[in-house]
């Protein structure tokens, strides 16, 4: 048996194809990590807003046609107005201050604009002038930090007042909403705190760090409302779930001021098999089917059936020698994707944590970039064997390349829509198809799961029985097959 | 004498089509046996039943003693064979191709390898690969291939083709001293001409059925209306008269036995000619094919 799966190695390395797929997966390899490089250069293009004088010019020049006694063209003239005051301070200032003045004071700008422009506007000219001028010198006399106190201050003084109110109020739905508020302003406060421990700035290089406590801040304030609730909705549930997620990971990646949007070696090949795992499985199939089909094809099927063994010592060499070379391509393909990263990053952060949310334990299990990818192997493991047995059998029984190709990958690209359609339509009768108990990352990582989750001795049950049967078929049809003219 | 090959009773059927009935013949060692029959008599098939390569409806086939049914991997562990084309794998070298081969008999042994590339005539491109090979040479290798494992039984379907009459003639001198050294030889082919050469037996196949299976020499005997030809040359000077016709001006053609021959000769004498040469003309092979199978052309 180690002499015919040694000849099948042979074979496999001898030909083109395995080189071909190399090469492709370096071209795409090199291209992945540009685009990781780069990213933060195409961010620019469109998070550069606000800094053109030629589209402010145009806008002001469009809205000079707009006719302000239509009820609908007065919105559009006030949300543009707003829209050139934004384009006059950001021309004039620095980036942070700009992204500051966009976000978080929306709203006094609008109010402005609509108390001058609407006179059906229940809002005072002189009060929304006095408080957008009053937010704009704070904006221009401190510095980031300044202004995160200043904010922090005001939020604490209408948390103060909050409290008070709630204490007062005696009906429960008004006290609902009050708790919610108070919920809402705290979080402000710690988004604040946490801005400032970490010296987190509005600029565009803490954009990541910045997200990562807006993200911490939204999910931490939207599942404690949902705690204040009797009753949670399905939707509901699962944006509780998801929310967990999110607060964990984020807590994590603030209290150790990790930004992983930076390129490094972590953070690009924790997205290895999302990236790779296709190009993986088309390898797989393509020598799967290949591997009996070509013998059969080119007559030299012949000369092996003449050799001192038995057809299914014949076939098993090439069942072994397929499941031998999926990891093997994969360790290639990754040891190619690694060493490409290296060079692009400059070796950064190798080493680094991957974090990632268990929900069972409810807490943030540390990962780094080898372990982290095995395990992601590990759980893909049943669909790669999967699909190439069906290769390997269509292959066999049929003696058709084209068929055992396209067979496996038209199963690897409906999957999702398989598995889509038996989630959302709960036909619970179809929770033991393949391409729904295939792919182990739920159980491995316990990963929060849309639809219903199978047990995994449910799971693994199943896998076991479709690699038996698959594999069993090819058998049955070789040992009977006469050998017709080539 | 050893019997290597026992055919019995082989039945093949495919469907409802009958394409092997009743087939039945021996190979011993040392005989270079001629598998001759009309396109789509059987004879591929049956090559393939004694090499497992299909399935036997009803019959045995014993190899070496092993009944190939029961015992495939004994059965087959010293035969070699080329089945329709000299099949190899065309990205690998012709080296590649036999070390790959002598690897799955579980034979290392380089000189055994070196040896088998001279005997082929393949030294000066036996590293290029196979799809740079002419068919002549892919033939060769073949035959490389299906001797790698000192095999006592050969089966070679079609093992002319492709190759010129130098390959040809170093073909038919390592069959025959392959079967001198007691290796059994099963060949088919249409070239009855160069099988004529160097075969010992002939088994012919027609329709599924072998019609006939005999010694070549016998066969030839067996198929001729009268005994051999004879042909006397003599000297055309003088004119015979009305019972001998001049052939070519210096021959008499005579048909029978040697007592015939020697009457006509002693006659001759006497009409005053002079004898130059007499020499006996066998039927050729596939002039016996022919009137044992009704065609009027092979192929």
């Amino acid at each position: 048996m180690i002499r015919l799966i040694g000849a099948e190695f042979k074979k496999v390395f001898s030909k083109k194809a395995i080189y071909i797929m190399l090469i492709i997966a370096l071209g795409f390899g090199i291209l992945t990590n540009l685009i990781y490089k780069y990213a933060d250069k195409l961010d620019f293009i469109y998070d550069n807003r606000y800094q053109s004088k030629e589209e402010r010019d145009d806008l002001i020049k469009y809205s000079k046609t707009l006719n302000l006694k239509k009820p609908e063209e007065l919105d559009e003239y006030i949300y543009n107005q707003t829209e050139i005051y934004f384009y006059d301070f950001c021309i004039d200032n620095e980036e942070w201050r700009c992204n500051i003045l966009t976000s978080d004071y929306y709203e006094l700008v609008y109010n402005y604009m609509n108390s001058l422009y609407n006179p059906k506007a229940d809002l005072n000219k002189e009060e929304t002038k006095a408080a957008l001028d009053k937010a704009v010198k704070e904006l221009k006399e401190n510095d980031v930090f300044g202004i995160y106190k200043i904010k922090k201050a005001a939020l604490q003084k209408e948390l103060d007042s909050s409290i008070v109110t709630s204490d007062a109020t005696v009906g429960k739905k008004d006290k609902e909403f009050l708790e919610a508020r108070i919920i809402d302003q705290t979080n402000e406060i710690l988004k604040y705190d946490l801005l400032l421990e970490h010296k987190i700035s509005a600029d565009r290089k803490d954009t990541n760090r910045y997200s990562q406590v807006e993200s911490y801040i939204m999910a931490k304030t939207n599942n404690e409302t949902m705690d204040l609730s009797d009753k949670l909705s399905k939707e509901q549930k699962q944006e509780y779930r998801n929310n967990k997620e999110i607060i964990s990971l984020n807590k994590y990646l603030i209290d150790h001021d990790l930004d992983d949007s930076q390129p490094t070696v972590a953070a690009n090949l924790k997205y290895f098999f999302g990236d790779f795992s296709f190009f993986i499985v088309l390898f797989v199939i393509i020598i799967s089917g290949g591997i009996m089909a070509d013998e059969y094809h080119k007559g030299t099927i012949k000369q092996l059936l003449i050799k001192p063994y038995t057809r299914s010592q014949i076939l098993s060499s090439k069942l072994l020698t397929v499941l031998l070379l999926i990891p093997i391509f994969a360790l290639m393909v990754f040891a190619i994707y690694f060493i490409l990263t290296c060079l692009f990053t400059g070796f950064k952060g190798i080493f680094d944590a991957i974090p990632v949310y268990d929900y069972v334990k409810d807490q943030v299990v540390i990962y780094n970039v080898f372990n982290y990818n095995l395990m992601m192997f590990v759980a893909r493991v049943p669909y790669f064997v999967i699909v190439s047995l069906i290769s390997l059998a269509v292959s066999t029984i049929t003696g058709s390349t084209a068929l055992s190709i396209v067979m496996p990958l038209a199963l690897v690209f409906f999957s999702n829509i398989i598995n889509m359609a038996i989630t959302n339509f709960q036909f619970k009768w179809l929770r033991w198809f393949v391409t729904y108990i295939w792919n182990l990352e739920n159980y491995i990582f316990v990963r929060n799961y849309d639809g219903v989750l199978n047990s995994l001795r449910f799971n693994i049950i199943f896998i076991i029985i479709y690699i038996l049967v698959i594999a069993i078929l090819p058998y049955i049809f070789f040992n009977r097959k006469d050998i017709k003219n080539v | 004498m050893e019997t290597i090959v026992k055919c019995e009773n082989v039945n093949k059927k495919i469907g409802s089509k009958q394409i092997l009935k009743d087939v039945s013949f021996e190979v011993n060692s040392g005989d270079i046996l001629a598998f001759i029959g009309p396109n789509g008599a059987g004879k591929t098939t049956t090559i393939k039943l004694m090499l497992g390569l299909q399935k036997i409806t009803s019959g045995n086939i014993y190899i070496n003693g092993y009944d190939i049914k029961k015992n495939f991997v004994k059965a087959i562990s010293k035969v070699g064979a080329i089945v329709e084309n000299p099949d190899s794998y065309m990205y690998l070298s012709g080296y590649d191709n036999l070390k790959m081969a002598q690897n799955l008999y579980g034979r290392k042994d380089k000189a055994e390898l070196e040896a088998i590339i001279k005997k082929i005539g393949l030294e000066n491109r036996i590293h290029d690969k196979v799809s740079k090979y002419s068919l002549g040479m892919r033939q060769r290798l073949g035959i490389g291939l299906a001797l790698l494992n000192h095999p006592n039984l050969l089966i070679l379907d079609e093992p002319t083709n492709g190759l010129d009459p130098e390959g040809i003639r170093d073909l038919r001198n390592l069959l025959k001293s392959l079967a001198k050294e007691g290796m059994a030889i099963f060949v088919s082919s249409h070239n009855l001409a160069e099988l004529e050469s160097f075969c010992n037996k002939v088994v012919i196949i027609q329709n599924g059925v072998i019609i006939d299976s005999a010694k070549t020499k016998d066969l030839k005997h067996d198929v001729s209306d009268a005994g051999s030809i004879y042909t006397i040359v003599v000297d055309s000077n003088k004119k015979l008269g009305k019972k001998y016709e001049l052939v070519d001006e210096d021959k008499v053609i005579v048909k029978g036995n040697k007592e015939n021959v020697a009457k006509v000769v002693s006659e001759l004498v006497v009409l005053g000619k002079k004898i130059y040469l007499v020499t006996e003309q066998e039927l050729s092979l596939e002039e016996a094919f022919l009137k044992k199978t009704g065609g009027n052309k092979i192929d």
